[in-house]
């Protein structure tokens, strides 16, 4: 009977290690640079591919547009986005922020590479901007 | 503190600096370069963990001071200062709860959770070193320091042969945890800055806090990447062992797991149903009271608390849990004070005697003894009484008439066919299943410590190798012994001696010896036909009215149909056929009665006969229709009573053989040849010319052929038919003779005179030669039969020849 106990004392012991192991172990293993990623929607359409990407904020000057065969993509970088404040004399006291009640959007650097179905041509795209929108469109390839 | 060094972006990335310190507008960048330059943050102490340059993780914030922190810094400030708590039980950390040296942070996201705490999502910048504090309250602020890594000269190779190692290792390790995600093998690999590599591992490892802030504080990187692979090589061991310790025990350990998570869920359900049994520790205090309510004593309370000890550590679902509990239990119900109070009226027990019993007057003064002196001296050894006797007596019976004349409990324990001492004993507690014995059943069934209990046919016990029953039986009939009767399965004694046992039996001879010498046997011989006529009335037909749904005016037997069934029906020493009989008259009156084709019947002898059909007696029983010359007629004591039997001598020219057959024992079989040497003897007197001893081959025979024999009564009986057969004399039919002989024709007594005397009876024979020695006997023989009966008393076989064989015609 006590050997029992134990024993499955002893099983309750190893299955918490189990389970420790396993959590621990590389469980925010990731890249030192935090790069936010932007979300996407993806189009096929009959002539063309179309890309919208939620980029709002960013200024388009910042965006670069980078292709290689079969990937597409998109870095840039956004100012966190905030009210004024620090020393600016010309902003009321009113108007400073004094809280910071939530703080979701993401900032700083973002990079988001993107599959591309064979078939387009990566080297004729072009961009719009549409309300913090960037629109990409890739047109089919002309042989395919 | 200069931006550029803070912000790992800036330095990459071709665009501005976005981080907080530099604002598009060229006046901030100047007042962030002053902040910087002051080099304070603000402290955020966190516990439980140390961070490493390069890492993005989520903090949860609850502390006031860490929320004001955020509050006041974080509408203009993203920059904090993380340093590492060295106890984490510490609630309000201050400086010196706090390692020097830490880590600076940019917040990238904030989220306020419903429960008032704060989730920072942080980017880990650099390590600093806190100088001095400059602010305690509300929530620290320190100047800081940063601590750039030092990478010892001219160690370039030896530097890129341990990144090589860590990444070798890490990849190893990350092969032997399956739950890591393949991405982060691809990341490893993508990772060439050594210090980054090294820190990142640092900050993955599963490995104290206390190690991790040393790595930290390392500012040699080669010492440092030494450190990690250490502490990577440990995972390593750690991993494979757990890998093997994993795949030894996966399929047991999953089965178990699944089965404790099915009973936590059948306990939930049971919770919810409000099913639930009483917890462990309530069970137990229920089960304490009900032992001290029945008076157990010192040593069975000890044992019985050992027990309830353990049932707190063992879970309630578990079959060690009800074994425990049911043994506790059984320890509560015994009756270890119990007793009922005995009725010590002789008067009172001799009426109820009486009343359930016909005649037996022997048996009864004999039982009425009994309870005087148990009345006398209450404490006393009383003897264990045994009836002794055929089947269908009333030996059980008797058994509850003697509980109830004393007014205790009655119970029937049978002991025929046991073989497992374990029935009487009991079984040990370790193994499943496991039961007390027999005789502890009944008394807890019984809930009194004083009750009679028969043990019924215990000439019936058998005994293999799994023990022998009979000796168990000793240790509780041992009145010396069975004060203290240690149950295997109770482990604690049990006083028995306030138990009166009877035991009952048909054969004394098959009851153990050392059983037999214990008891005190009284036989209940078989009864005679008066007897059975009177039970039948008193007893056996008012019960099978009843049986049959008859009322007593409907049905009556006239003594001569009850006579009639008795003599022509019934064929044993007991009543259970003749009950049997009766019965099936009454069944066969109630079909007339419930078919309206009578009111009432009275059952006569034609009527039974007509009901019975033909008589079931075989001709066998009958005295010989005349006298033969070679037949005697001898006398037997068969466990239905008594029996005639013949023995058949015939002769036929031989060589002086002897054959005999029949069945018979090796007992009977010496004394036939002990017969034939007395008549061999004795050839001159009974004028037999010895020369055809010689000429002729003798054969004896005993019918029925198909049924054991033995004994040595019909000794007499031998003789005479072989003395017949030489002198050709007749046998008188009339007459038949029981009695052992001797070589020099001494007639010894024998048993079972009364049954004999009785089948001579039924058999139709007037005259019995019984030995001399048995003339006491005479008196047990009921008056009626020894009306009837002619007993011939003999010493010698010479006396009994010649009372038995006719005159000589010559």
């Amino acid at each position: 009977m006590n050997r029992r106990i134990r024993l499955r004392r002893l099983e309750g012991q190893i299955s918490e290690v189990a389970y420790q192991f396993t959590r621990l172990h590389f469980s925010g293993f990731r890249d030192n640079d935090y790069l936010w990623r932007p979300a996407v929607n993806i189009f096929l359409c009959s002539s063309c591919l179309r890309i919208c990407v939620e980029l709002a904020g960013v200024d388009s000057e910042e965006t670069r547009i980078q292709v290689a065969p079969g990937w597409l993509s998109i870095s840039g970088s956004r100012t966190a986005p905030e009210p004024p404040c620090g020393d600016e004399e010309e902003i009321s006291a009113s108007h400073k922020a004094i809280r910071v009640l939530a703080m979701e959007i993401s900032y700083g650097n973002f990079e988001r590479s993107i599959e591309i179905p064979p078939g387009y041509d990566l080297e004729r795209f072009h961009t719009e901007w549409e309300n913090g929108l960037l629109w990409i469109f890739l047109p089919r390839r002309a042989n395919a | 503190m200069n931006s550029e060094n803070i912000d790992p972006h800036s330095t990459k990335a071709s665009e501005p600096d976005h981080s907080i310190e530099s604002t598009k507008a060229p006046e901030s960048a100047a007042a962030a370069e002053t902040k910087s330059s002051s080099q304070t943050l603000p402290i955020l102490p966190v516990r439980g963990i140390v961070l490493f340059p390069g890492m993005a993780v989520p903090l949860t914030i609850g502390r006031p001071s860490g929320l004001k922190l955020i509050d006041a810094e974080l509408p203009e400030n993203k920059m904090l200062g993380i340093l590492f708590q060295k106890d984490e039980q510490q609630q309000q950390p201050g400086p010196s709860d706090l390692f020097q040296i830490g880590v600076s942070a940019q917040v990238l996201k904030m989220v306020r959770q419903a429960d008032g705490t704060v989730v920072l999502i942080v980017q880990i910048l650099e390590r600093i070193q806190a100088e001095f504090f400059t602010q305690i309250e509300p929530y620290l602020r320190a100047s800081i320091r940063t601590l750039p890594t030092v990478i010892p000269e001219g160690a370039d190779k030896e530097i890129s042969a341990s990144l090589n190692n860590l990444r070798e290792s890490a990849i190893k390790l990350l092969d032997l945890s399956p739950e890591i995600p393949e991405a982060a093998k691809t990341t490893l690999a993508s990772v060439d800055e050594p210090e980054r590599l090294t820190d990142m591992l640092a900050g993955n490892l599963s490995i104290d806090t206390a190690s991790k802030q040393k790595i930290l504080e390392e500012a040699d990187l080669l010492k440092r990447m030494h450190m990690v692979q250490e502490a990577l090589q440990r995972q390593i061991e750690i991993a494979e062992l757990q890998q093997k310790l994993r795949k030894d025990v996966e399929g047991h350990f999953s089965d178990t797991q699944r089965r404790a998570y099915l009973r936590e869920q059948l306990r939930a359900i049971q919770r919810e149903l409000g099913e639930e049994e009483p917890g462990g520790e309530e069970q137990a205090e229920q089960l304490r009271k009900r032992l001290q309510e029945a008076g157990a004593p010192e040593q069975v309370l000890a044992t019985a608390e050992k027990e309830l000890k353990r049932l707190a550590h063992v879970p309630s679902a578990s079959p060690e849990y009800s074994v425990i509990v049911s043994y506790v239990e059984m320890l509560a119900d015994l009756p270890w004070n119990k007793a009922t109070e005995d009725d010590a009226d002789l008067e009172h027990a001799q009426q109820i005697l009486d009343r359930d019993h016909y005649g037996l007057e022997k048996v009864k003064r004999r039982i009425i003894e009994f309870l005087a002196v148990r009345k006398l001296n209450p404490g006393g050894r009383s003897p264990i009484l045994c009836f002794l006797g055929p089947p269908g007596v009333g030996k059980t019976s008797l058994g509850q008439s003697i509980a109830d004349a004393l007014g205790r409990k009655f119970s029937r324990i049978s002991l025929g066919g046991i073989r497992d001492e374990a029935e009487i004993r009991g079984h040990r507690r370790t193994y499943i299943g496991a039961m007390p014995g027999r005789i502890i059943q009944e008394i807890r069934r019984l809930g009194y410590r004083n009750p009679v209990l028969m043990l019924d046919e215990v000439d019936k016990i058998g005994a293999d190798i799994r023990g022998d029953p009979a000796s168990a039986l000793l240790e509780v009939l041992d009145p010396r012994q069975n004060n203290a009767f240690v149950d295997r399965y109770l482990d604690v004694p049990f006083d028995l001696s306030q138990v009166i046992f009877i035991g009952t039996a048909n054969y004394p001879e098959a009851i153990p010896a050392p059983l037999r010498d214990r008891m005190e046997m009284i036989a209940l011989p078989g009864y005679t036909e008066a007897e059975k006529l009177q039970i039948a009335l008193r007893y056996l037909i008012p019960r099978q009215l009843q049986e049959n749904g008859l009322q007593p005016n409907q049905c009556k037997f006239e003594e001569d149909a009850v006579r009639t069934i008795i003599q022509e029906y019934t064929y044993e020493a007991g009543v259970r056929d003749l009950e049997r009989r009766i019965a099936a008259v009454c069944r066969s009156i109630a079909a007339e009665i419930a078919r309206g084709i009578k009111a009432e019947v009275t059952a006569t002898p034609s009527l039974v006969r007509g009901i019975l059909g033909n008589s079931a007696r075989s001709v066998r029983e009958q005295h010989l229709p005349k006298s033969t010359v070679g037949v005697a007629t001898g006398l037997a004591y068969t466990p239905t009573g008594g029996d005639i039997l013949f023995i058949e001598a015939t002769r036929y020219p031989g060589k002086g053989n002897l054959l005999l057959t029949g069945q018979v024992g090796d007992v009977m079989r010496e004394s036939m040849q002990a017969a034939y040497s007395l008549v061999k003897s004795r050839a001159w007197q009974l004028n037999i010319d010895p020369k055809e001893f010689a000429e002729t081959d003798l054969h004896i025979h005993v019918p029925s052929g198909a049924i054991q024999k033995d004994g040595p009564s019909a000794g007499v009986a031998m003789v005479t038919a072989i003395a017949s057969l030489f002198s050709n004399r007749p046998i008188r039919n009339d007459l038949a003779m029981t009695g052992e002989i001797t070589l020099r024709g001494v007639v010894l007594p024998i048993g079972g005179l009364k049954e004999k005397s009785l089948a001579a009876l039924r058999a139709g024979i007037n005259h019995i030669v019984i030995p001399k020695d048995n003339e006491k006997d005479l008196e047990d023989i009921p008056r009626e039969a020894r009306k009837r009966l002619q007993f011939h008393p003999v010493s010698t076989i010479d006396e009994a020849l010649q009372l038995a064989i006719e005159p000589d015609k010559q």
